[in-house]
């Protein structure tokens, strides 16, 4: 039997079921948090796991650690030889990735039910014994993979180096997001053996993370394969508790950038607010007010009626530290920015002054509501339910936290809306970069 | 044995985990069993197909409306029309606009994107289970009453140049089509991209659409997949009072034939001034969709080309040259390409050719390692859970049925199928579909770093292409 309960309430036509996702959540000795949630739909079981570290936790010099740490946990630990990993987990039909973030990097792996105790062995080696098995030689083949990625996903791709730039001028350079998660070729180049095992071990222990099992699973049976395999693992270092910093941009940059691009870009980056703090969720919806389908305020001004832009993006990035709202257009072929910047400032002040309506608002929150339902499809990945557990276990520290996120959207108001563009747009200063075709200088937004 | 009395043990005594000894690799566990989603079919008289695969864990269904016919049924001269079609749906319907379709869509929260690729044009809509009448209602209003209105159509022709032009400046994007084009050639479908060029899709008129839809939108061309918390008799009430009144019509159904090529590797090289990596292409014409062959070429698929294939551990984790190397056979109603691939660093663009052909030859001449062949099909035999979880993924797969003419129980068959294949059917079928001697290899990058470098491998003549892979003098 599939344990989510879905509580549909009639109260009103567009009324929407509250979200229960049962799980069971405990605390091992050694500090291992595991949440463990039962989904018998099909017979599969994911392992996610988040390690409460990313980027923010890596010094000026020293970048790219924790996503190169990541490309490492794939390398075999002290009793997991090199390529195991990927031959048991790819070997058994299933899937598995990881990412980094500045806040956390996650681990996940999705199989066969039977493959439960071969994964739980492979991610417990890897959490308490590693060390011994990062050589010199590992190191060097997956940096020299990672400066591929770079390269790839950065360098030669069209408007790769752009978020570089954003970051650099809308953070100072003592502040953790002042840099790409995927670091810089010089950092890559000069990390020892050294920095990366310390590395690991400041980070790394089942202290700072969090374990998340769903699918197909005996709940007793595995809570003794998480003890059987997790329970033996030292306690690391305490991890000191990040907090959100208040930052303020005392005037508006402007960059540009010439790049082997066709279109001409324009990126407007305001600071913001942390993720889940007071007027993120505002934020959120005013992204998908500006910019989310053709009824959106900037696509249906400048895509679709004056059709001097390609297409459009505003979003609010709510991490653990700080925030960014962010607009992104793409300009139609020899497009002006400057004529792009006067459209959106115009689209914000008429917003502003004149406020959103009401059908407007509960359009950007029905599809808020509709994507929170959809998301929970699948039991692990990306974005999965157990994905969604961990998140908010690492940031709310309860996994239950579904109705309480979705709620905060319900409960934005057209006054909050206006207010928070007031504030974080109209009244704030901003980062502006033009990225523009080599040679194109003057398509660039200006004063 | 000892794996027995260990689990034993560690029932009934906790203590023993501070013990456990970890160099001793767990086995998994007994098969596991999996239910394969029974689907359900009904007919309306017009020829419209209905099939429906009950799905209860979430109040949502996925709708999915297929057209049997695509881009194989485009025009070469105007390559594009069946794509561009499919997105003009939404954008005017008799009764509604194009901002009000989107609206009436955003409110419900519902979910539809429409597109064609080779064999087929998809409508897939995913709704809350509460919307799932109005949301029907405004499917079936963009399949049966679209206007294509001369205005919104100019819009997205002009969007869609633009991002064919934008193109450009992505040497993954552009490696790629220049492969399909050598391969298949200009006169062939499967010679470019659905989307079409710049050149071919300039030449789209509204009318090319209003002819490609009344042609091929038939409902004796259609199937209408349900998949989620729905039943037949529902499913087949909405489509009866939605889609009864479609007019059944005869259809021209495209066969495409293709050719391989004859006996000579071309290396085709484009530049990409100062590029930090050259996108590496490499392939020949692989098989069709219902081949019987399938079963084996997965299996073959898997070992040379999946993320823990050869090429990858080979180029990626043996040699750090990439940051990933794959093989994929695209599978249609006509034989689709193989195609090998990579973005390696510039300098050892000559060593990543080197290893990608020793890979492709070694399966051609090696009999496969009992051990290794083990681990690869057993991956193929046992992805089924995973590819069918949700009601978006078990429609995907459903749609295979219906454009491939293949029987209702395929999956429930397909893991036996891919149990029977032996070390000697991928040595068969490597032999059949991998072709190194004769292949299209696609180069993007630093033309002036690499050239000489690839010359000295012998390898096969060099062509020298500009960015749409016409031929330099």
């Amino acid at each position: 039997m599939k344990r989510i309960f879905i509580l549909l309430l009639f109260a009103s036509l567009y009324a929407f079921p509250q979200i229960k996702i049962d799980f069971e959540k405990y605390v091992l000795p050694n500090g291992l948090q595991v949440i463990l949630h039962r989904d018998t739909s099909v017979p599969l079981v994911s392992t996610n796991i988040w390690y409460h570290v990313g980027s923010a936790r890596e010094k000026p010099g020293k970048t790219g650690f924790a996503h190169l740490f990541e490309h490492l946990m794939y390398e075999g630990s002290e009793n997991v030889p090199d390529g195991r990993y990927d031959e048991i987990v790819d070997g058994s039909g299933g899937l598995n990735n990881g990412s980094t973030s500045n806040d956390r990097t996650n681990y996940w792996t999705i199989v066969p039910k039977n493959y439960l105790e071969p994964v739980l062995w492979l991610e417990s080696d890897r959490m308490g014994y590693l060390l011994g098995a990062i050589t010199q030689e590992r190191l060097d083949i997956q940096r020299a993979v990672v400066k591929n990625e770079r390269r790839q996903s950065y360098e030669n791709q069209p408007y790769g180096m752009a978020y570089k730039m954003i970051l650099e001028a809308i953070y100072p350079p003592d502040f953790p997001y002042h840099w790409l998660t995927i670091g810089s070729q010089e950092d890559l180049d000069s990390a020892s053996l050294d920095d990366v095992k310390e590395f690991f071990k400041n980070f790394y222990g089942p202290n700072n993370a969090s374990l998340c099992i769903g699918g197909d699973i005996d709940i007793e049976e595995t809570k003794n394969l998480v003890d059987k395999y997790f329970s033996d693992i030292p306690t690391g270092p305490p991890v000191p508790k990040s907090q959100p910093v208040d930052l303020k941009l005392n005037n508006t940059k402007r960059l540009i950038l010439e790049d082997k691009v066709e279109l001409p870009r324009l990126y407007m980056f305001w600071l913001s607010v942390p993720d889940f703090s007071k007027d993120d969720a505002a934020l959120s919806l005013l992204g998908e007010i500006l910019a989310n389908g053709k009824n959106s305020r900037l696509y249906k001004s400048l895509v679709y009626e004056k059709q001097i832009a390609q297409e459009v993006f505003a979003f609010q990035q709510g991490m653990e530290l700080s925030g960014l709202f962010g607009i992104v257009v793409t300009g139609k072929p020899d497009q002006s920015l400057k004529e792009l910047e006067a459209e959106v400032r115009e689209q914000l002040n008429i917003l502003i002054s004149k406020g959103v309506d009401d059908k407007e608002l509960q359009r950007c929150k029905n599809i808020i509501k509709a994507n929170f339902l959809y998301r929970l499809q699948q039991v692990g990945g990306f974005g999965s339910k157990t994905d969604q557990l961990n998140y908010y276990n690492v940031f709310l520290g309860d996994p239950g936290k579904f109705n309480y996120d979705l709620e905060r959207y319900q409960n934005i108001t057209k006054n909050d809306i206006k207010i928070i563009a007031k504030k974080y747009l109209l009244e704030s200063n901003a980062v502006i970069l033009s990225v523009v075709p080599v040679g194109r200088k003057d398509l660039k937004a200006g004063e | 044995m000892l794996r027995v009395i260990f689990i034993i043990m560690i029932i009934f005594i906790q203590s023993i985990y501070g013990q456990i000894d970890r160099s001793i690799e767990p086995r998994p566990k007994q098969d596991f069993s999996m239910t394969i989603p029974e689907i359900k079919r009904a007919e309306l008289k017009n020829g419209l197909r209905i099939l429906v695969v009950e799905h209860h864990e979430l109040p949502i269904v996925q709708v999915t409306m297929l057209i049997r016919s695509g881009a194989d049924a485009d025009e070469i001269e105007k390559f594009g029309i069946a794509n561009l079609t499919a997105d003009m749906l939404d954008e005017g319907t008799k009764s509604k606009s194009a901002l009000q379709i989107a609206e009436e869509l955003d409110f419900l929260g519902t979910e539809l994107t429409t597109y064609a690729n080779y064999d087929a044009t998809i409508g897939s809509m995913l709704t809350l289970k509460e919307h799932l009448y109005k949301s029907m209602n405004i499917l079936a209003d963009v399949f049966l009453n679209p206007t294509f209105p001369e205005s919104e159509f100019i819009r997205l022709k002009n969007e869609l140049l633009t991002d064919l032009s934008a193109k450009k400046t992505r040497p993954d994007i552009i490696a790629t089509e220049i492969f399909y084009d050598k391969l298949y050639g200009y006169d062939h479908p499967y010679g470019k991209s659905t989307e079409g060029t710049e050149e071919t899709v300039s030449k789209i008129t509204v009318e090319d659409l209003k002819r490609f839809y009344s042609e091929y939108y038939v409902p004796n061309n259609a199937s209408i997949i349900f998949v989620g918390d729905v039943t037949l008799n529902e499913a087949y009430e909405l489509v009866y009072k939605y889609f009864n009144k479609w007019q059944r019509k005869d259809f021209i159904q495209h066969k495409l034939l293709v050719k391989n090529r004859e006996n000579n590797i071309e290396i085709f090289l484009i530049n990409k001034d100062g590029a930090p990596q050259s996108q590496i292409r490499i392939g020949n014409i692989g098989i069709e969709r219902n081949n019987p062959d399938f079963y084996a070429v997965n299996i073959l698929n898997q070992i040379i080309g999946a993320s823990n294939g050869r090429l990858f551990l080979n180029l990626r984790e043996s040699k750090g040259y990439t940051y990933g190397a794959y093989a994929n056979f695209s599978m249609r109603k006509s034989p689709g390409p193989f195609m090998a691939y990579s973005g390696v660093k510039t300098e050892v663009t000559d060593s990543a050719l080197i290893e990608f052909f020793y890979e492709l030859n070694r399966i051609r001449e090696e009999l496969i390692d009992e051990n290794e062949f083990n681990m690869y099909k057993l991956a193929v035999v046992q992805r089924l859970p995973r590819v069918m979880e949700t009601p978006s993924q078990i429609a995907s797969q459903i749609m295979a049925i219906e454009l491939f003419n293949l029987p209702d129980n395929f999956f429930n068959t397909l893991i036996e199928n891919y149990k029977k294949v032996t070390r000697e059917d991928i040595l068969k079928v490597a032999r059949k579909y991998i072709h190194p001697e004769s292949a299209v290899v696609v180069i993007v990058g630093d033309v002036e770093q690499i050239k000489s470098k690839v010359e000295n491998l012998k390898l096969g003549y060099i062509i020298l292409c500009d960015e749409k892979g016409n031929i330099k003098k």
